[in-house]
């Protein structure tokens, strides 16, 4: 039997004091089961990570993964930078109070980084590397990548087209964002997003369901339609 | 119509502080690209090398030329070493961020970045080297493929099982492109920097960091590759020991040149 791997920021990330009450309904588990995967599914998952994160654990996970497996990963924000060794969360340098989380000394140089080494180029180059890891990487499995937060460079799945991202999904479900903006939105949920995944369990549903219909029918993978919208 | 391609470091382009007016474009006929292009069935010879950049440079270099590629032309690609970054967007020769004297080449503020880098997340900076690499020769791989492109890709300095087609040895032996540079020296890389610190000579007087007989070396190996499909074995074959003391390399002068 297949097994199923998800490879992912918060989007495949389920946090241990709301494990029993989503064990059962998280996008992954439901597509796991469509699948007929094996029970012992594996999501290896952070908040707040970078891409270099999720490559390093491809790695050390690689040798442990089957070619019959289906492999998800998500591609988080091209601008995360795994500078923490343990502190893997805290790759979202651009985060209004990443200050909170690091030295004193480390803020000093990360905001140096950040005015005078860090170019967007460097993240589109690095990104277009990634992209062409994983797939390279995977070129024998059953592979899908969703695009977390970019989906204007490259192409993220060579059998079918890639409409849209999660960040698309988790933001069309807040009707306030009408009014407000998401920054907003999360000052007033006190920069905690409420939802597991960043989604409510509707789209859990609609999300994993369009996963299978790629994996197992080459489906186009289209995150900007058929979610449920405005309703928080 | 089909073209060669060469993209890379300071192994990819004869361009040397010590001979201000030799250009790529006036190289001499035994450098090692030009002996590779005789010997293919190309019609144009395509050169963009420089020393001191990073991958992340030389990607981009690769991309920019994306639609000018045709199916079935020879792409040869020196990967670099694998801590250089292209930090500053119009410096991309100051890849190697533990230059000596990168101080004087940046801006003051630069240098502090530079230096608050260096001191706080070098360790990190060595975890991310080693993905960063694998990621490049991955993006070679499949623009190759995608393109229908004969790649050649070349470790200039750090090996990888990535490298398909050079040969693997177990262990620590040195099967890159400095390891020919550095086995050129009788005591190998200690004695070159030795000597190199001796002599207060700041920049390789070899082209390509190469002496002229191992130009030959390497080209005939590249040229087999594409030819024959012949594995690249930069550990043997190559000529050796040819620079003994101070003298040697002071009195170097590539021919032509």
């Amino acid at each position: 039997m297949s097994k199923l791997w998800v490879f992912s920021d918060s989007y495949g990330f389920l946090p241990a004091d709301r494990y029993h009450e989503w064990k059962d309904k998280h996008w992954y588990r439901l597509l796991s089961d469509k699948l007929g995967c094996t029970e012992d599914f594996k999501s290896i998952a952070h908040n707040g990570c970078a891409n270099e994160w999720v490559s390093f654990q491809i790695e050390k996970n690689f040798d442990d993964i089957d070619e019959n497996d289906y492999v998800v990963v998500v591609a988080t924000d091209k601008n995360r930078e795994w500078f923490f060794t343990n502190d893997v969360g805290v790759s979202n340098i651009y985060m209004h109070n990443v200050e909170d989380y690091i030295s004193k000394n480390h803020a000093v140089a990360i905001d140096y980084y950040k005015h005078f080494l860090k170019n967007n180029y460097q993240s589109d180059i690095r990104f277009n590397w990634y992209i062409n890891y994983i797939k390279y990487k995977f070129s024998n499995h059953k592979l899908i990548i969703l695009p977390g937060f970019e989906n204007n460079l490259i192409v993220f799945n060579d059998k079918f087209s890639t409409k849209g991202t999660l960040f698309e999904i988790c933001q069309s479900e807040i009707n306030q964002l009408k009014h407000h903006s998401w920054e907003n939105w999360l000052r007033k949920n006190r920069h905690i997003d409420p939802r597991v995944g960043h989604l409510s369990y509707c789209n859990h549903q609609v999300l994993s369901d369009k996963l299978y219909n790629s994996f197992k029918r080459a489906e186009n993978l289209d995150l900007t339609n058929g979610f449920y919208k405005d309703f928080l | 119509m089909t073209n060669l391609w060469l993209f890379g470091d300071s192994f990819a382009t004869v361009r040397n502080l010590n001979y201000h007016d030799l250009t790529d474009d006036k190289m001499p006929q035994w450098v090692w690209m030009q002996q590779v292009a005789r010997n293919l069935p190309i019609d144009t010879a395509h050169w963009c090398g420089l020393p001191g950049v990073s991958n992340e440079w030389i990607m981009n270099e690769i991309k920019k030329y994306t639609k000018d590629f045709n199916k079935g032309d020879y792409l040869i690609v020196t990967s670099t070493h694998i801590n250089r970054r292209w930090f500053i967007k119009d410096k991309p020769d100051l890849g190697n961020i533990y230059l000596d004297n990168l101080n004087k080449l940046v801006t003051k503020k630069q240098a502090r970045a530079l230096k608050e880098y260096k001191e706080t997340f070098l360790d990190q900076h060595l975890v991310l080297s080693k993905l960063y690499q694998e990621q490049f020769l991955a993006w070679c791989y499949s623009f190759a493929h995608t393109l229908g492109l004969k790649l050649c890709l070349l470790p200039a300095f750090d090996e990888n099982p990535f490298f398909m087609h050079i040969k693997q040895y177990p262990g620590n032996i040195a099967n890159s492109l400095v390891g020919v540079d550095e086995a050129e020296f009788v005591g190998r890389a200690d004695k070159k920097y030795d000597l190199f610190h001796a002599c207060e000579v700041a920049v390789d007087r070899r082209l390509c960091h190469l002496s002229e007989p191992n130009h030959t070396v390497l080209a005939q190996k590249i040229f087999k590759f594409f030819k024959y499909g012949e594995i690249i074995d930069l550990q043997n074959g190559f000529e050796r020991n040819l620079f003994k003391n101070e003298q040697d390399v002071i009195s170097y002068r590539p021919r032509d040149v």
